[in-house]
């Protein structure tokens, strides 16, 4: 707690500067002329700054709001920019409880942080072992780790109010952060090594407590939670059972079908095959099931399916080849000797079909078929179990929409990480 | 155990003197202390201002280190402010000091070691202790504002003294006390205020 | 229930009796390289650009 001081006169300019921190504020920024006060020693004048551009802050001195369950008031306001490019503004709070915070507006975001005293494995990181890791480094700490997210190295550009650590117009600061699934823990660079531990507060209540109606920011920030959507849970949920369903009704589908016996006529000769398929529905397609015996050889299949009024329904022509080997020790094998032929059958009846092989070779070459006569198994009512796989597919990314949509905001929450892997 | 009563207004003071060396009188303040046996009664207690804080007196504090009552208040001040050191017993009576600067909170036990200095060193001066090297932080002079309840020590308000604070960075705090002839080393954890409930 | 979770449970089981319908009928589950041109005597040369590795 701090002695009594209510107001002080500032010795540049005289006017009356409210105390409103607690005994460990060191220094003290007029609010009129920007004279920098030491408040541990009488608030001697330190320095005079001339007008300074105000950052862009609805907050002001004095100001009071609740963060985590305890009432702050806004005891100094700290303009930062990094690189002329970046900037937020930093509003150091006191509690006479809790002692002293900071509330940080940066892109319209509100983050809270306070010194973290607790126990760091390691104990404390560096910019060159940064610069010397192999990976993002990490720190373990509250039983979480804490993986390197960026370098900061900012300049105080505004000042007023009262602060508890000596800061000046023109101060510079490097920072090292590290962030876990919900918080950053900041090391200073400084040679008092103090290390912040920065949360994301609930933004508009928040706000409401200091009084202020604020826009939402646009970007998403590092420490922000995803925002998860009201039926969420209850979409994930139904996507998962639709997937149980999906899969089971794909699993039946993939065995649907009834088998056909042909009736191989006995004209044709040599690696030709001449049959009757007796269809008896046309529901679902048919499916005719060629395999062959091509062993480190290739085969060029005709088939041409005439329908029962003994109209060519259609031709088609198939490549068949299979190569394996040994090579390095390890077995190898490439291809297939069996191809299947979907057709949808206009009625039921008797479908006739041809099969000749006119083409094939051993190895790659051109030499003339290589096999034994094909061998023929023939299915109707097959499904088209391609529309199920589908709904399986849909289903599965509702269920995983939580999974996914954390993926998506922890990419964009590290997305401004400066590490780089070269 | 044996009971008194105050030596001003009579009023009693409660099974105080089973370990502690000073005791105030709840109903009209006055200290008194046990020394060598002898009983007496030591004059003012001093003002203690209330401030808010987490830490109060005869009011149990629940800690990541356990349950604590604060049983007596030790107020110091450091010039431009004051800081409270509690006298708080855990659940098997064993005591500990919680030092209590705005939201700044460490549970500290008396520690020795050969290593740790009889006077004071400078901020940034660097001490061995527990196979560790503690940066002094801090290096101020306190005065003895004001007490209340129990405490384990005699203090005298207006007493000077000397005193350190050192950090490893392990979550620990290492302070140093010395006065004209003693000092005395008390080492423990900070204490996250936001961990600190009411119980 | 809200009227968003009956819409989504309607659209999903929907989907699944749809992607069922269609399996079970076959639709488009020919293969894609019949030929229903009804020339007869050709197909030799499908296979002059044959490799099969």
């Amino acid at each position: 707690m701090r002695a009594e001081v209510a107001e002080v006169a500032c010795p540049n300019c005289g006017v009356g500067l409210k105390a409103l921190g607690g005994g460990r504020v060191v220094i003290q920024v007029c609010t009129h002329c920007g004279s920098a006060l030491d408040a541990v020693d009488n608030f001697r004048l330190l320095k005079t700054h001339a007008e300074l551009p105000r950052p862009d802050t609805p907050l002001k001195l004095g100001d009071k709001g609740r963060i985590q369950g305890v009432d702050w008031v806004v005891i100094g306001i700290l303009g930062w920019s990094e690189a002329k490019r970046w900037t937020w503004t930093d509003h150091q709070l006191y509690s006479p409880s809790h002692g002293y915070a900071w509330l940080t507006l940066e892109e319209g975001h509100l983050i809270f942080s306070r010194a973290w005293r607790g126990a760091m494995s390691p104990t404390w990181m560096t910019e060159r072992g940064i610069e010397t890791a192999e990976k993002p480094p990490e720190i373990a700490a509250r039983g979480q780790s804490y993986r390197y997210y960026e370098t900061t190295d900012a300049k105080v550009t505004f000042a007023e109010g009262e602060f508890s650590w000596a800061v000046m117009v023109g101060d510079r600061s490097k920072t090292l952060s590290f962030m876990s699934t919900d918080a950053m823990l900041t090391l200073d660079q400084g040679p008092e090594r103090e290390v912040e531990i920065s949360t994301y507060p609930p933004q508009a209540e928040t706000w409401a407590s200091f009084g202020i109606k604020a826009a939402a920011p646009l970007r998403v920030h590092p420490l922000q939670p995803r925002r998860v959507w009201r039926d969420e849970r209850f979409l994930s949920g139904l996507g998962a059972v639709a997937t149980l369903v999906a899969t089971l009704a794909w699993g039946v589908l993939q065995s649907q079908g009834n088998w056909v016996e042909p009736r191989v006529l006995p004209k044709a000769g040599g690696l030709e095959v001449e049959a009757e398929l007796p269809i008896t529905t046309t529901t679902g397609v048919v499916e005719l099931r060629i395999r062959t015996d091509v062993y480190n050889a290739w085969a060029g299949i005709e088939t041409e399916v005439t329908d029962p009024s003994g109209t060519v329904l259609f031709q088609n022509a198939r490549e068949v080849g299979y190569y394996a080997g040994i090579e390095d020790g390890e077995s190898w094998s490439e291809g297939s000797q069996v191809t299947s032929i979907y057709f949808r059958p206009t009625e039921a009846g008797d479908y006739g079909l041809s099969l000749s092989v006119p083409e094939g070779g051993a190895g790659e070459g051109a030499g003339g078929p290589s096999l034994s006569r094909p061998s023929l198994t023939v299915y109707e009512g097959r499904a088209a179990s391609m529309w199920m796989l589908m709904a399986l597919v849909l289903s599965a990314l509702m269920a995983g929409l939580p999974l996914i949509r954390d993926w998506l905001h922890n990419r964009a929450r590290w997305r401004g990480s400066d590490w780089s892997d070269d | 155990m044996e009971r008194r009563n105050c030596m001003t207004c009579g009023a009693d003071l409660g099974e105080a003197f089973g370990w502690s060396r000073m005791v105030n009188c709840a109903h009209c303040g006055t200290a008194h202390i046990l020394r060598d046996a002898v009983f007496a009664a030591a004059g003012s207690a001093g003002v203690f201002h209330d401030a808010p804080g987490l830490v109060r007196l005869m009011q149990p504090v629940q800690t990541l280190q356990g349950r604590f009552l604060p049983v007596g208040v030790v107020r110091f001040s450091y010039g431009r402010g004051a800081w409270d050191e509690f006298w708080a017993l855990d659940d098997l009576g064993k005591g500990a000091w919680i030092s209590v600067d705005e939201g700044d909170i460490a549970l500290q036990r008396p520690v020795a070691a050969a290593s740790l200095p009889a006077a004071p060193r400078e901020r940034s001066a660097v001490i061995a202790f527990d196979d560790r090297d503690w940066t002094v932080t801090e290096a101020e002079t306190a005065t003895c504002l004001a007490f209340r309840g129990q405490l384990p020590e005699v203090f005298v308000l207006g007493d000077q003294f000397t005193f350190l604070n050192a950090s490893s960075g392990d979550g620990r705090i290492l302070s140093g006390e010395f006065w004209p002839g003693g000092h005395a080393w008390f080492c423990g954890p900070w204490i996250d205020p936001f961990d600190l409930g009411a119980k | 229930m809200n009227l968003f979770r009956l819409v989504m449970i309607i659209a999903t089981a929907g989907t699944l009796s749809g992607a069922w319908w269609l399996s079970v009928n076959g639709v488009g589950g020919e293969s894609s390289d019949l030929d229903r041109s009804l020339r007869t005597g050709s197909g030799g040369n499908t296979f002059s650009n044959s490799s099969v590795k």
